[in-house]
């Protein structure tokens, strides 16, 4: 007995152990981003740095303003979403209830590898493909040189779409089959059930797959970087360059020191504060959402 | 297993005993060949260097407060930098190559055109003789010694040293590789990099009608141009060994395998 209760103890501190290691790193990780970070927001101060337009980390007179590539990050991931929301829901209907089980797990299957590959060889594939599309056909334009924001809207689009699929197919599986039968028994019929039962009520897994998807978008550094052009620019034309705050903390991290290197690392703070802000509206839709079927 | 732990300690004590090792520190234009240059070195002789790259700035200041041993730099030093303490060496030359892509018929350009391009001033090969294609500019990332250098000699910044580049829709990459590829890819592409780096895949051009060659920059007749300095204190004898051999014939030979020119 009292051999049992040690091996019990044990296994008990092992498991608090883990715990505390998973969540202490996290902690390391915040503290490590804002004591490297916040010496440069304290110099330049955090209103200019999230406001000003002006992005100028090697002059004599330094500028940090983020303002542009803040944009640039939301207005990349609302448009990638635009694209990847879409085909995420009409493909996983299609999944769910139109195709036979033997066909919905071979793309699953499919789409799960998706998932899995580098973002790096996705964005160098775009690179090839896209990029040199834009570039092929639109180059008479002054400034157009094939990287920009639109082919960093469909890097990312790319990238969300295996998220969104997986999570809103099993939102949708979770389903109640007993709204399905009530509605085909009253005389809906198919696609009427779908879109006006089930999607309803699978709505709060669906809210989770989107947020997810943001923040796998917003997170996105290798792919954009390579695609976007980097230049530091906002502009309603999408076939001009951009460039997002993770390609910004990316491009120019290796040869950045003293209050420069400590300007990227509060990049990483912002875009820290915004998928934390994912995360807690991802919180709240689930918590919301916990009394249906999802 | 014994003999394990002895041969384990053994070597242990042997790396303790050549802590006091050699810190180099500065640009990180000259890093990459002081990396080389340190391989080669430790392969004849027992000696721990350590190699940092933060930038000529960092590099100078470093050496002069005796942080470094030697400090590494892409520019020469200010009045106000040097003091009589201390050495200054130059251990080779780089000269900063403009390149096009292949299908491009421009061969020549002078730093006024340059700085035209890079200011957005024009952007059109037309405007050089060139066919009816818009220039896209392939510029380096804030922070580069490349690009710091480039825009220095053909006057892109303003007063305040800020460069406004990114105001004209350039790509911007943070390596040699990625300037090659997108020159190569795109047929009104223009961009730069060290003379060392240039392939076959992308056409080098001359500047002021005179090719990057050993002459030409010598003379300084080539326009852009600058040397690589070590800076260390005259009484560090460990540093003096390290800048003699690179100044010798094995350091000089590296210098000209990595694309550079020697001095001596």
């Amino acid at each position: 007995m009292k051999k049992y209760l040690n091996k019990q103890l044990f296994f008990e501190t092992l498991y608090k152990l883990s715990i505390i290691f998973a969540s202490l790193l996290l902690l390391l990780i915040i503290i490590f981003i804002f004591f490297e970070g916040v010496p440069a927001l304290k110099e330049y101060g955090v209103f200019k740095m999230l406001f000003n337009m002006s992005w100028q980390p090697t002059a004599h007179e330094p500028s940090f303003g983020l303002s542009k590539m803040i944009l640039a990050t939301i207005i990349s991931t609302l448009l990638s979403l635009l694209i990847a929301i879409p085909i995420g829901l009409l493909s996983s209907v299609c999944l769910v209830r139109l195709v036979s089980r033997k066909i919905k797990n071979i793309i699953m299957f499919i789409v799960e590898i998706l998932a899995g590959i580098p973002s790096v060889i996705v964005g160098f594939f775009v690179l090839k493909t896209i990029v040199a599309f834009l570039y092929q056909h639109f180059y008479m334009n002054i400034g157009v040189s094939g990287n920009s924001m639109l082919a960093a809207v469909f890097v990312l689009a790319l990238m969300a779409l295996p998220t969104i699929i997986t999570i809103t197919v099993k939102a949708l599986e979770a389903v109640n089959p007993m709204y399905t039968e009530a509605s085909l028994g009253l005389g809906a019929n198919k696609i009427q059930t779908i879109y006006k039962v089930e999607l309803k009520a699978a709505k709060s897994g669906i809210m989770a797959a989107i947020v997810l998807g943001a923040g796998r978008v917003i997170g996105e550094t290798m792919a954009v970087m390579l695609v976007s052009g980097n230049a530091i620019n906002i502009s309603s034309n999408l076939l001009l360059p951009t460039r997002t705050l993770t390609a910004n903390i990316a491009t120019e991290m290796s040869y950045a020191s003293g209050l420069h290197q400590s300007a990227l690392y509060a990049s990483g703070i912002v875009l820290f504060i915004m998928i934390m802000l994912i995360n807690i509206t991802l919180l709240i839709i689930l918590n919301k959402g916990g009394g249906d079927n999802a | 297993m014994k003999k394990f732990l002895i041969i384990v300690i053994g070597l242990w004590l042997v790396g303790c005993s050549y802590q006091e090792g050699l810190e180099v520190s500065g640009s990180t234009s000259v890093a990459p060949v002081m990396e080389k240059l340190i391989s080669d070195y430790q392969s004849n002789h027992v000696a721990n260097i350590n190699l940092t790259a933060d930038g000529s700035s960092a590099g100078i200041s470093a050496a002069l407060e005796g942080v470094s041993d030697i400090g590494m730099s892409s520019r020469a030093l200010s009045k106000d930098e040097f003091n009589n303490d201390i050495d200054v060496n130059i251990i080779g030359i780089d000269a900063i190559v403009v390149v096009l892509n292949k299908d491009n018929k421009i061969t020549n350009l002078s730093i006024q055109d340059l700085h035209d391009i890079y200011c957005g001033k024009k952007n059109n090969w037309q405007d050089f003789g060139g066919e009816n294609i818009p220039i896209v500019l392939v510029s380096r990332e804030n922070g580069s010694g490349t690009r710091d250098a480039f825009e220095d000699s053909i006057k892109a910044k303003d007063a305040n040293k800020a460069s406004y580049v990114d105001l004209y829709n350039p790509v911007i990459v943070n390596s040699t590789g990625a300037v090659i590829e997108n020159v190569k890819q795109k047929k009104g592409a223009i961009g730069y990099m060290s003379m060392g780096s240039v392939i076959q895949d992308i056409k080098a051009i001359s500047l002021n009608n005179y090719q990057a060659n050993k002459s030409n920059v010598i003379k300084k007749l080539y326009p852009i141009s600058r040397e690589f300095y070590v800076i260390s204190k005259k009484n560090n004898i460990k540093a003096k060994t390290f800048i003699n051999y690179i100044l010798n014939e094995d350091g000089q030979h590296i210098i000209e395998n990595e694309g550079f020119i020697r001095v001596k």
